[in-house]
């Protein structure tokens, strides 16, 4: 299979000045509202040439408003966007040669085979990439030839990254690309996103996956309430939130917040009622040596413990306000220090 | 060209495969036909001619109203448009592309009708079948750009389905396509030249009766073919990619100009004699079997 590298693929492109690295989207003071509702508020952000870009933040975020505005499909109430130094909106048509898309859900004529849909999207486009090729890239060879009402909700989603790659995208858009999708389909589709990142093109991804995001994206948003709160690598995020470890632990005997605090010390930010804490601090195993001999003098004893390292999703958590995280749904909010967004 | 071409395929093949195309597309005109042939005009040639009109301008309203314009509001609600936003696909093009596959599929279905009426029949279908084709394909532009506009100015489908089908039976009543327009009281004569299925079959009326061809139907076929193009390029306008996204006021008020040429026009024929007395030509066509003018 033979893909096609992106440089080579728009006669367009050569006229942009956008070597890699170079800012290929740049998004100014953007603002977007639905009635009284602010959906988008004021973002400001730039994606740099051949990079995955995601934009993580909750079910209603802004995150989809967002992209929607770039692509140019939802115009703005006020800020400026820029593709490759072109409007999305006064160049609509030129930008939509660059660009490929994927939306959330996709919805397509029923009775229109894998293929016919295929071909009938190549068509709007100047270049393209053969049909065969596509449908060996999300894996729709054997299906081909079945209409589209006979998919899998996760071929269905297959379809829809077919036709964002059918123009020979130079920045591809994928909306919540593995919502919904299984576990195998969801790796499947991470190895492709990355295969499409080393071929040059520039990906920008929504999600409400942190794990997905972080073994992703080279660079990151997080958008909260319509509000671009911090952007960077993963690295750089967990850095400025401040290298560290979380330790959950569990006692035998419950105990209140503040007899916590006197267990393990004013450094330590706890959260948690009862038997279950979630304590973050400097060190997971100083402050576990602490809460274990703490404990065992007040006549309580530690049940069980876990260290973690500070990952995206803390990150995360402190600036969505999230109150769920993974490791325990029942857990409230985690109380991290205060931190100032670069 | 290639994205309109590719479009009408895919729209060609879809109005194969789902049914209630199917049906209303292929099986219901030709029961129409025989209807109109075997029943209305009891096998009478002379009747069958002077019915060609009328089920010609039903065949095509069924299909410009009920298949062409529904399909459209359909596709949006389901919110398929949106996928084709993200491409460099103009709403131009899924526009002419509709009404292309539209007229694909019903042109055939109007010659098979008039070559049932004339061979099976024996019609005696005057003048030139080149200024019926003409007519014909003009009438159906008209009608696909009224049946797409109309699905366009309405936030859901359910809305339109209900005002198309409205339209529809009111056409079917006043154009002279169940009852000869003759038949109408005066005043409803005046209002039916307003209506592009009444213009057709006053035209047709003009061809197989009269004898005309094309530049002799002229006014009726200019008049046809600008309320089309009106449609078309007001359709185009107001073309909405997003079901979510509601009418404006303005893109009603936009789409109220797509009037404008069967308004001005159809003063222009009730003011003249031509159309009023071909309308009188139509009259008691299903009670008598002798048609003037042949």
């Amino acid at each position: 299979m033979r893909i096609h590298p992106v440089k080579e693929a728009n006669a367009v492109l050569s006229e942009t000045p956008n070597a890699s690295g170079r800012p290929v989207i740049a998004v100014e003071k953007l603002r977007r509202s639905y009635g009284k509702v602010e959906a988008v508020r004021g973002v400001t952000f730039t994606i740099p040439e051949g990079c995955i870009w995601g934009l993580l933040g909750k079910n209603g975020a802004g995150k989809t408003s967002i992209i929607e505005m770039i692509e140019g499909i939802r115009r703005p109430d006020s800020g400026t966007i820029t593709v490759h130094g072109l409007d999305p909106f006064r160049d609509a048509h030129r930008v939509r040669q660059l660009i490929g898309a994927q939306l959330q859900t996709i919805a397509l004529p029923d009775r229109l085979r894998v293929e016919e849909i295929i071909k009938l999207f190549a068509a709007f486009y100047e270049r393209t990439l053969p049909v065969q090729e596509i449908l060996e890239l999300v894996g729709l060879t054997h299906q081909h030839r079945t209409f589209f009402e006979h998919l899998s909700g996760g071929q269905k989603q297959r379809v829809a990254l077919g036709l964002a790659l059918v123009g020979n995208p130079k920045i591809l858009f994928l909306d919540e690309p593995t919502a919904g999708l299984d576990a195998e389909t969801r790796r499947n589709f991470h190895d492709l996103i990355l295969k499409f990142r080393d071929q040059g093109r520039t990906i920008v991804l929504t999600t409400h996956y942190i794990e997905e995001a972080e073994k992703l994206c080279d660079q990151i948003g997080i958008v909260d309430q319509g509000k671009l709160c911090i952007t960077g690598s993963p690295r750089e995020l967990i850095q400025q939130l401040g290298e560290g470890e979380r330790l959950e632990v569990t006692l035998r005997k419950p105990v209140t917040v503040e007899e916590m605090r006197r267990l393990i010390g004013k450094d330590v930010s706890i959260h948690g009622q009862g038997q279950k804490y979630s304590l973050r601090g400097a060190s997971g195993s100083k402050m576990l040596a602490v809460i274990a001999v703490q404990a065992d003098r007040q006549g309580n004893e530690l049940l069980e413990a876990k260290i973690i390292h500070v990952t995206l999703e803390d990150v995360y958590l402190q600036f969505t306000g999230e109150l769920k995280h993974a490791s325990d749904p029942t857990l409230g909010p985690i109380e991290f220090p205060a931190f100032v967004p670069r | 060209m290639r994205a309109i071409l590719l479009l009408v395929l895919s729209n060609f093949q879809l109005s194969y495969r789902v049914r209630i195309s199917f049906f209303f597309g292929f099986i219901f005109p030709m029961l129409t036909a025989f209807a109109y042939f075997q029943i209305f005009a009891r096998g009478n040639p002379v009747l069958v001619a002077q019915m060609m009109g009328p089920l010609l301008s039903l065949t095509m309203m069924t299909n410009a109203l009920l298949v062409a314009g529904m399909r459209s509001a359909g596709m949006r609600e389901r919110d398929m448009f949106r996928q084709y936003h993200l491409t460099p696909v103009r709403a131009i093009q899924l526009v002419v592309s509709d009404m292309i596959v539209g007229y694909l599929t019903c042109f055939p279905l109007l010659v098979v009708e008039l070559a049932f009426g004339r061979y099976f029949y024996h019609a005696p279908l005057g003048g030139s079948y080149l200024a019926m084709g003409v007519l014909c394909s003009v009438a159906y532009f008209s009608l696909a750009g009224l049946g797409l506009l109309l699905s366009s100015i309405f936030d859901t489908a359910q809305e339109a389905a209900v005002v198309t089908q409205l339209l529809f039976f009111i056409l079917i009543f006043l154009s002279g396509t169940t009852m000869p327009l003759g038949e109408l009281p005066k005043a409803l004569q005046h209002v039916a030249i307003f209506t592009p299925p009444s213009l057709f079959i006053v035209a047709m009326q003009g061809i197989v009766a009269r004898g005309y061809g094309v530049l002799q139907m002229l006014p009726e076929m200019a008049a046809l073919f600008l309320s089309g193009i009106t449609a078309v390029i007001v359709t185009t306008l107001i073309f909405r990619w997003d079901k979510d996204e509601k009418v404006s006021q303005q893109n009603r008020i936009q789409a109220s100009f797509a009037l404008v040429p069967l308004l001005i026009i159809g003063i222009m024929f009730n003011t003249g004699s031509r159309a009023t007395q071909w309308i009188q030509d139509l009259k008691g066509a299903v009670t008598t079997s002798s048609p003037s003018g042949r």
